[in-house]
């Protein structure tokens, strides 16, 4: 059972994944943007995070950075539905800035629970 | 019909008839019907009784059978039976003549039928001799002046110091020894006073005249001579030649008064005799004499001479004397005057003297008439032709010059020698030592004297036709023509700036050829008939004609027809459409035209009218300007389908996005209400198509993404052959049985700058594509792969390929239906399809053509034989050799 941070601007995303998560032991919480996942990251220094990458306010990029920044050893699993928007790569980025893993939505309900299950084991 | 008829004649008529005689200067009878002598006048009198007079006696009763025979002893050469024994009518003349006491007379005896049908005759004996002793004279006196001419007679004279002849030898004559005595010891400047500076000056003098009086006679003696001196060049004295030629100028003389006497007889034998009363009235005119036919004489009778002057054809000056002579009874000679009195207009020269009777008291004049019209008219007509010849050439334009045929200038204008007076008379060869252009001074001495030998030798040779270059530059043409008589005419004419213009044409000419050579583009002029005036080497080098065939002269139809026969203008008849051309083109004052050559370059025509008439024609290669209007329009393609493209790409990445973000919820959610069914539950079957139409969907966006990223991969990179022939067997699966998959690799180890997912998914979708276009049927799919070597001409077609690389060659057939050919510039746009709703999602070949182009390759499509796929892309290798090059230059693209 792990302490995972759900970062996603989109309710029903968020809503899918954490019954997803919560039926496979873990305990959720949700933030709505990059801003909103950071400040509760500062409080609450969840195992995981899993963040979505486009978002509102502050996304997934920048969020991972500063992530990163406040907790080197952190687990993040970077998951979107668009690998590249305009020039940039995204998903290719968040790996290379430190993404333990890198999930393509859309993705069956084990694909995620295998991800924060390996990204556990190898912590 | 007797001697008593003659003496019982009426008296008025004889009366009239002894007037008339008297008239005459000449003895003169008159003969009655029966030809015997009535009466004589004056002059026949005194000659009948001076019996040692030559010539016939005229006395009253002797016959004119008589008096012919006298004539036949006497006269030598005279042919009595010529004679008419009768005369009537006739006017007949006897000319003899007869030497009496050495004396040699000449005569003529003229008889002629009178007037007034009476029958009787006018005997008249002129005396000839005067007339045949100056003919004689004249004949003696050339052939004195010829003896003159063959003798030389020079002497050879010397003086001594003090100019004293001392020596004369003569090789001839009598003259000599009377002139010597004469001469010796007298001094040579006394003699020759005209030349004393001369020989003061001790100078050699030529041809002075001296005049020297021997037995009372006037000789004239022509003398030359030369100055002596010794060694020392102290004088010694003059020698010389003299020649005395007074013979000739007296023979000269007297030929001269002899040729004058001659005419003047001459003239006076055609005459008419006339006789006028104290009033000037004509009282009596005899017809003409010697053929001289005067129609109308007769109507002279009664009127007065002076009233028949023609006053405008007659010196009023000659008029006024003669009215003088008239009026004070003087005698006149030779007055001529124009009359148009007795008809036709007549010249008439008159010459009279007057009578008196015993008492002193005027007569009248008689006297002689000759009709001198011929003369007069020809001699008026010469005058006029000469003054018209000399206005015509004063007013020629150019010089002109009439020689005669021993070249001596006749007539000349000031255009040709100024003053024309200095030069007429003159030689040729003199005036050609005077010419401006080789006279004194211009030119070297040796060569002077050649030319000046070689223009005369021209001269003399006609016709020529030569430019002669004068000092001051100016040119003239001089032509020379002989006429028919054997003269010469010479034209001069200034052509200095004919030449100056014909320099400046040339300078011209060569200006424009040497600027036609210089020009790229292949020039020709032609003139109105379409000639060739003008044409450099880039004309005929341009469209491939032989040598000759654009030259200046030639035809240009000459040229169309050559192309035409090569085969330029299509298969129709060379002739034709040569023919048609240069008629299509002539009707047009601007023409353009383009058209490819048989080696395949592009050559463009362009003619324009040349103003004051004919045409230019320019013909330039314009190949590589219409390569690179192609390569810009195929660009401008690429770019316009590259655009276009990456605003799908766009579209599709955000709608990839949005489409994955609303998926994830449906499959995760659908897996989790699905756990909580129990096994069994007809539900679950639903949940699962739920499921499973999710992944279709999330497939579906997959590919969408696929395209959208296509653009952005780089830096990968995998081994062609070797990922196609790992993917074979997933696409042998994907595609079934129905599609036999074939794979011709021949670039084994070539590298693409794309990684082997890409690769797979452009043969799957190739290959997908294939199926689906074959549907049930069976079929082929080949995929092949060759190396592409750099500069291959496969790679000069497209501005993407850098020809300098090495490329490597993917193609995919299949044996289906094939694309149709309007559709082909389409099939690369996203969502086109020509499948059936539900079977093809229009993306495939657009991701295709998204992932060659991202990695710098193409990709074209052909349909007529089955569909084919051929993409070239650049090798790799090169690229990773140049690694860091090759990712900056991706960068930038980014």
């Amino acid at each position: 059972m792990a302490r995972i941070l759900l970062i996603d601007d989109d309710s029903t995303v968020r809503y899918a994944l954490k019954q997803v998560l919560e039926r496979a032991g873990h305990q959720v919480e949700e933030a709505t943007d990059g801003q909103i996942g950071l400040q509760m990251y500062a409080s609450g220094r969840q195992d995981v995070v899993v963040t979505d990458i486009i978002m509102p306010n502050k996304e997934g990029i920048e969020t991972i950075i500063e992530l990163r920044r406040m907790a080197p050893d952190l687990r993040i699993i970077a998951m979107s539905g668009g690998g590249r928007t305009g020039n940039r790569d995204f998903l290719a980025m968040a790996e290379k800035l430190g993404a333990a893993r890198i999930i393509a939505k859309p993705f069956r309900p084990r694909e995620l629970v295998e991800a924060v299950d390996t990204v556990l084991k190898a912590a | 019909m007797g001697v008593s008829t003659a003496i019982s004649a009426p008296e008025p008529l004889g009366f009239s008839a002894a007037n008339m005689l008297d008239g005459i200067e000449a003895p003169a009878a008159l003969l009655g019907a029966d030809l015997k002598v009535i009466v004589i006048n004056e002059a026949a009198r005194l000659h009948a009784s001076d019996r040692s007079a030559p010539g016939l006696r005229f006395l009253p009763g002797r016959s004119w059978r008589e008096l012919c025979q006298e004539a036949e002893a006497v006269g030598v050469g005279v042919k009595l039976e010529a004679l008419p024994v009768g005369i009537g009518e006739v006017r007949v003349s006897l000319d003899y003549t007869a030497r009496r006491r050495s004396r040699f007379k000449a005569y003529r005896l003229s008889a002629k039928a009178m007037a007034g049908g009476l029958g009787q005759v006018l005997m008249v004996q002129t005396d000839l001799t005067r007339l045949a002793v100056t003919e004689q004279r004249l004949i003696e006196a050339e052939q004195h002046l010829a003896d003159l001419a063959e003798l030389s007679s020079d002497w050879l004279w010397s003086t001594d110091g003090e100019l004293r002849f001392v020596e004369l030898a003569s090789p001839h004559g009598p003259l000599w020894r009377r002139v010597q005595p004469r001469l010796i010891g007298q001094s040579l400047d006394d003699l020759l006073g005209k030349v004393a500076s001369e020989i003061s000056r001790r100078r050699p003098f030529r041809d002075v005249v001296a005049e020297v009086k021997i037995k009372g006679k006037l000789h004239r003696i022509r003398f030359s001579g030369k100055p002596q001196f010794d060694t020392d060049g102290d004088f010694e004295g003059y020698v010389g030649l003299a020649s005395d030629f007074t013979a000739a100028h007296d023979a000269e003389v007297a030929r001269d008064a002899a040729e004058r006497r001659l005419r003047d007889i001459a003239e006076l034998s055609s005459d008419w005799f006339w006789e006028t009363d104290g009033e000037h009235r004509f009282t009596y005119v005899s017809e003409a004499q010697h053929g001289v036919a005067r129609v109308g004489l007769d109507q002279a009778i009664g009127r007065r001479r002076i009233e028949m002057i023609d006053e405008a054809m007659t010196d009023p000056a000659a008029r006024a004397r003669h009215l003088d002579d008239l009026t004070h009874h003087r005698p006149f000679r030779d007055f001529i005057y124009g009359s148009s009195s007795l008809g036709k207009f007549h010249y008439v020269k008159v010459s009279g003297k007057p009578r008196f009777d015993e008492g002193g008291r005027f007569l009248g004049h008689v006297g002689t008439t000759t009709d001198v019209t011929q003369v007069v008219e020809s001699e008026k007509r010469r005058e006029a032709a000469e003054r018209r010849l000399k206005d015509a050439v004063e007013h020629m334009p150019g010089g002109i010059a009439i020689w005669d045929e021993q070249y001596r200038l006749v007539v000349c204008n000031d255009e040709y020698w100024s003053p024309p007076s200095d030069g007429i008379g003159r030689t040729y060869e003199e005036l050609a030592r005077q010419f401006r252009t080789i006279g004194p001074g211009r030119i070297e001495s040796a060569d002077r004297e050649a030319r000046i030998q070689e223009r005369i030798r021209r001269h003399r040779n006609p016709p020529t036709s030569d430019e002669v270059v004068f000092g001051n530059g100016e040119v003239h043409q001089v032509n020379e023509r002989r006429l028919g008589d054997g003269s010469m005419v010479t034209v001069t004419m200034d052509i200095s700036r004919l030449k100056r213009r014909e320099k400046e044409l040339s300078d011209q000419r060569s200006l424009l050829q040497t600027t036609l050579d210089h020009i790229s583009d292949g020039i020709m002029a032609l003139d109105e008939k379409w000639q060739i005036v003008a044409v450099n080497d880039t004309f005929g080098e341009l469209l491939g004609l032989p040598g000759d065939l654009a030259r200046v002269g030639a035809s240009f139809a000459a040229v169309v027809e050559w192309l035409a026969r090569r085969g330029d203008y299509g298969t129709e008849q060379a002739e034709t459409v040569a023919v048609d051309l240069v008629e299509k083109m002539s009707r047009a004052p601007r023409w353009y035209d383009e058209r490819e050559m048989p080696d395949g370059r592009h050559i463009s025509w362009r003619m324009g009218e040349i103003q004051g008439g004919g045409r230019l024609i320019a013909v330039a290669d314009v190949s590589e300007q219409r390569q690179a209007e192609r390569r810009r329009e195929e660009l401008r393609t690429t770019m316009a389908q590259a655009q276009q493209l990456e605003s799908l790409s766009r579209l599709a990445g955000g709608l990839g996005h949005d489409l994955n973000n609303m998926l994830l919820p449906v499959m995760t959610l659908t897996e989790l209400a699905m756990d909580e069914l129990p096994e069994g539950s007809p539900a679950r079957g639903d949940l699962e198509r739920v499921i499973s139409a999710a992944e279709h969907a999330r497939g579906l966006v997959q590919q969408l993404m696929t395209f959208t990223r296509s653009a952005g991969k780089n830096g990968r990179f995998a081994s062609l052959d070797l990922v196609l022939a790992e993917a074979s067997d997933l696409l042998r699966a994907t595609v079934g049985p129905n599609l036999f998959v074939r794979l011709e690799l021949g670039a084994p180890g070539a590298g693409v700058p794309i990684n082997a997912t890409e690769i797979q998914q452009i043969v799957m979708n190739l290959g997908t594509n294939a199926a689906q276009a074959l549907g049930e049927r069976r079929g082929t799919l080949t995929i092949e792969t060759a190396l592409v070597e750099p500069n291959d001409n496969r790679l000069s077609g497209n501005p993407r390929l850098d020809p300098a690389r090495r490329h490597v060659r993917l193609t995919v057939t299949d044996d289906g239906p094939g694309i149709p050919a309007e559709l082909l510039p389409r099939i690369f746009e996203p969502f086109f399809t020509t499948k059936a709703v539900g079977k093809g999602t229009g993306l495939g070949l657009a991701v295709v053509h998204g992932l060659v182009s991202q990695c710098g390759g193409v990709i074209e499509a052909t349909g007529d034989a089955g569909a084919r796929f051929d993409i070239l892309f650049p090798v790799a290798d090169q690229a990773v050799n140049q690694k860091g090059n090759h990712n900056g230059t991706h960068s930038a693209d980014r």
